[in-house]
């Protein structure tokens, strides 16, 4: 698992729950420019990416664009409280958005589907 | 021989005589008696020449042939019919056989008579035709003598036609005068062409008017000037006029310049200047001033000024408007026009050399609203014309000024309604984003909280997870609260600072989030060599330490937060400034993000979440403190290591 997210709250909540479900989460990134640049460097790339959409430097959109470009098989997951940009998000390649506030077990249900769904 | 010298006598087409020096005839041709209508006979033995001609003429003219040898005169014969022969007799003196007589020869002259009464009355008409002319025409032979005037001519210089003929213009006009008319005529002869000239020149009543004088030269076969034709005109009206004409076209030209500056104007200040120096350039005066009224505290204040020494304007830049002369003007809506400023301001015209002064009140919807002065260090009469003219540019300006007052008025207007629209915008933007996430992170937390409590574990999680939700449950409450000032700071139109103690807020403020802020742990230490520090500021200040305070909490990877705050003075452009350093061990700003992290607010797209919010309140704030903030890199380079947030504001002992 990758986490892409400028609040750094939810990262650690991010972090917890995942782990509690025994998911292994191997970075996080606290932007979109970041994210793209901690991806070029992952020897393995992450199953899952979980992305924000408002960040500094890098917006999730145009970061999701640049990890697809560099890995089309990326299972990118948008997690924002930005609704309008859900049409956006699916069309350009995320598998699944989530709008903010959701349930962990909206998330993890998600994450378990995932497999079935490719 | 004799007798053939008797066939020409008798038959030459003149009347040929011979008369004694009595004046009796002792011979006279055929021709006579054809002429005549008289026998030769009748003419000689009845010295019946009595009947055609008059013996005391004959007398008077033998007496001037004996003088002068010959004599030659013109004479109208009587024909015996009674009717006349214009005749030329020539008459000449000499000896024939010892004995001296006349030999008269007369030529009849009817024919040259006829021509010469023509021509003369041609003459009489040009003549006539010249002296009913207003030009005046005179006509020359050489550069300094009249030949000849017509009637105008004559009687512009005070004189009668004959008087002039042949006269030295250096005789009748003054040296001046005559020298400049003697240029123009020896122009004329030299260049042997045209030359035209305006001259002012002195009439009979001794008043000097310009004329327009025309010079036009008569050249013979041979390309000389034979003599000079000269015209000149009075155009000293005409010239008035037209310099009349181009005053009032350029008055026209200027008023339009006002009206469309004024219909253009977007800016007031220029819109003045506009119109101040086109008054200026209107009565070519050398300084003005406008005024407008400052109703709320009875004084006049000049907004706008052009060609006055600086002193000046500094003397009378804000003036009482119930003291005189001013409530003339001011009270009474009246003008001032004068050539004597020294007897209003003694002193100011002594000092600056102001003499002329006009003063119109400018007038918008019936209210005096200013007044727009020019002055001069010359004595000017003020015109009728002008005085109304200034009068209209001062209303003018007042219509102008009102125009723009309202589409002001609107304008801000606008600019509410845009702002308030921003505001709701944004506002609507920070419930779906910020809030939204804040709540996010309660939520999962709580989510969290019950699943772990389930499984009866971690109990230290869980206690951190509580302390989180309460840490996000405050960041949501910090979050209204700086929506609920920010938008409080913008609606404002003034903000009232007092002196407050910069020290106790900052320690107010180190309270509150030691309190606040538990999730993770936090030390604050403040290095502050003073116990008292004042600044001109108001209650936002202890939001500005908290905003900051928050994000270096916020912006943590680590489990420990240690904040570090050193309170030095400073000094810059000779003002004693407070620097406040805030130093973190957050996970830092990178370089691109240094100014951007202030420009949050419903005026900027939200690249970052709350306290982006929160760091352009704090730049509002201590911008109305006449102070700044920036931030720098804990360890210069490397942005990870931390944050520098850097403050100074304005000490006030």
């Amino acid at each position: 698992m990758f986490i892409v997210e400028d609040d750094l709250t939810l990262q650690k909540i991010y972090l917890e729950i995942l782990t509690t479900f025994g998911y292994e989460v191997i970075d996080t990134a606290i932007n979109g420019e970041e994210a793209v640049e901690k991806f070029k460097s992952f020897l393995e790339k992450p199953e899952i990416i979980i992305m924000d959409y408002r960040m500094p430097l890098k917006n999730g959109i145009d970061a999701t664009k640049e990890i697809l470009k560099l890995d089309s098989d990326s299972r990118i997951i948008f997690a924002s409280a930005d609704s309008s940009i859900e049409t956006l998000a699916l069309s350009i390649g995320a598998i699944s958005f989530l709008e903010k506030p959701f349930d962990i077990d909206n998330l993890i249900d998600l994450i378990q589907k995932i497999p079935q769904m490719l | 021989m004799e007798e053939k010298y008797k066939k020409i006598f008798e038959n030459v087409s003149d009347i040929i005589f011979l008369l004694d020096l009595e004046g009796n005839i002792i011979d006279i041709n055929k021709t006579a008696s054809d002429i005549l209508g008289f026998t030769k006979d009748e003419l000689i033995k009845n010295k019946n020449y009595k009947s055609f001609i008059d013996k005391k003429i004959i007398q008077d003219n033998i007496s001037q042939t004996i003088e002068k040898d010959f004599y030659v005169f013109e004479y109208d014969l009587k024909k015996k019919d009674e009717t006349l022969a214009p005749v030329e007799i020539s008459m000449k003196l000499f000896d024939l056989a010892n004995e001296r007589i006349i030999l008269g020869v007369a030529r009849n002259i009817k024919k040259r008579k006829k021509i010469e009464k023509a021509l003369k009355d041609k003459i009489s008409e040009q003549e006539l035709l010249l002296d009913n002319l207003d030009f005046q025409i005179w006509y020359l032979v050489e550069p300094e003598s009249y030949v000849a005037v017509n009637k105008a001519r004559a009687e512009f210089l005070g004189f009668k036609k004959k008087d002039l003929v042949s006269r030295n213009i250096y005789e009748f006009q003054s040296k001046k005068e005559a020298d400049a008319c003697f240029n123009g005529n020896e122009r004329a002869f030299l260049e042997k062409c045209q030359i035209r000239t305006e001259e002012w020149l002195k009439n009979a009543k001794g008043e000097y008017r310009l004329c327009r004088v025309i010079r036009t030269p008569k050249l013979d076969e041979n390309g000389n000037v034979e003599y000079l034709i000269c015209t000149s005109e009075d155009i000293t009206e005409l010239k008035k006029a037209e310099e009349e004409m181009k005053s009032r076209i350029k008055k026209t030209e200027i008023l339009n310049k006002i009206i469309i500056a004024g219909n253009e104007a977007k800016d007031v200040n220029n819109l003045l200047k506009i119109i101040l120096a086109s008054t200026l350039e209107l009565l070519k005066f050398e300084g003005g001033g406008i005024y407008l009224l400052d109703n709320n505290n009875g004084y006049a204040k000049v907004v706008c000024n052009i060609g006055l020494p600086e002193d000046f304007v500094e003397n009378v830049k804000s003036v009482k408007i119930d003291e005189s002369p001013y409530n003339m003007i001011f009270l009474q809506g009246k003008a001032i026009f004068t050539a004597d400023y020294h007897k209003i301001h003694p002193e100011r015209s002594k000092k600056w050399g102001l003499l002329s002064l006009a003063s119109v009140p400018i007038i918008a919807e019936e209210q005096i609203i200013g007044a727009l002065n020019i002055a001069s260090m010359s004595r000017y009469s003020f015109s009728e014309e002008e005085r109304d003219l200034l009068q209209f540019v001062g209303r003018e300006m007042g219509n102008i000024l009102s125009k723009l007052k309202a589409e002001e008025k609107l304008k801000e207007s606008e600019e509410r309604y845009r702002q308030a629209y921003n505001r709701v915008d944004f506002y609507k933007n920070i419930f779906a984003h910020d809030i939204n996430n804040i709540l996010q992170n309660i939520k999962m937390g709580i989510d969290l909280n019950l699943k772990k409590l389930n499984s009866n574990n971690d109990i230290e999680v869980i206690r951190k997870l509580n302390l989180m939700i309460k840490e996000q449950v405050n960041r949501a409450e910090k979050l209204v609260s700086n929506i609920r000032k920010l938008s409080q700071m913008e609606e404002e139109v003034e903000i009232k600072l007092k002196k407050i103690n910069l020290i106790n807020v900052l320690e107010n403020s180190i309270k509150y989030i030691k309190k606040g802020f538990k999730f993770k742990e936090t030390n604050i230490i403040l290095n502050a060599n003073f116990k008292n520090l004042y600044i001109n500021g108001n209650e936002l200040l202890q939001d500005v330490f908290e905003n900051i305070l928050i994000n270096s909490i916020n912006y943590t990877e680590k489990d420990i937060v240690n904040i570090e705050i050193n309170i030095l003075k400073q000094k810059k452009k000779k003002l004693n400034y407070i620097r406040m350093e805030f130093i973190d061990n957050g996970i830092g700003i990178q370089d691109s993000l240094k100014k951007r992290i202030f420009e949050g607010g419903f005026n900027k797209h939200p690249s970052v979440k709350g306290m982006g919010l929160g760091l352009s309140l704090v730049k509002k704030v201590i911008q109305t403190y006449n102070g700044t903030i920036w931030v720098e890199d804990k360890i210069i380079g490397d942005y990870s290591k931390g944050s520098k947030f850097i403050i100074l504001i304005p000490e006030v002992k």
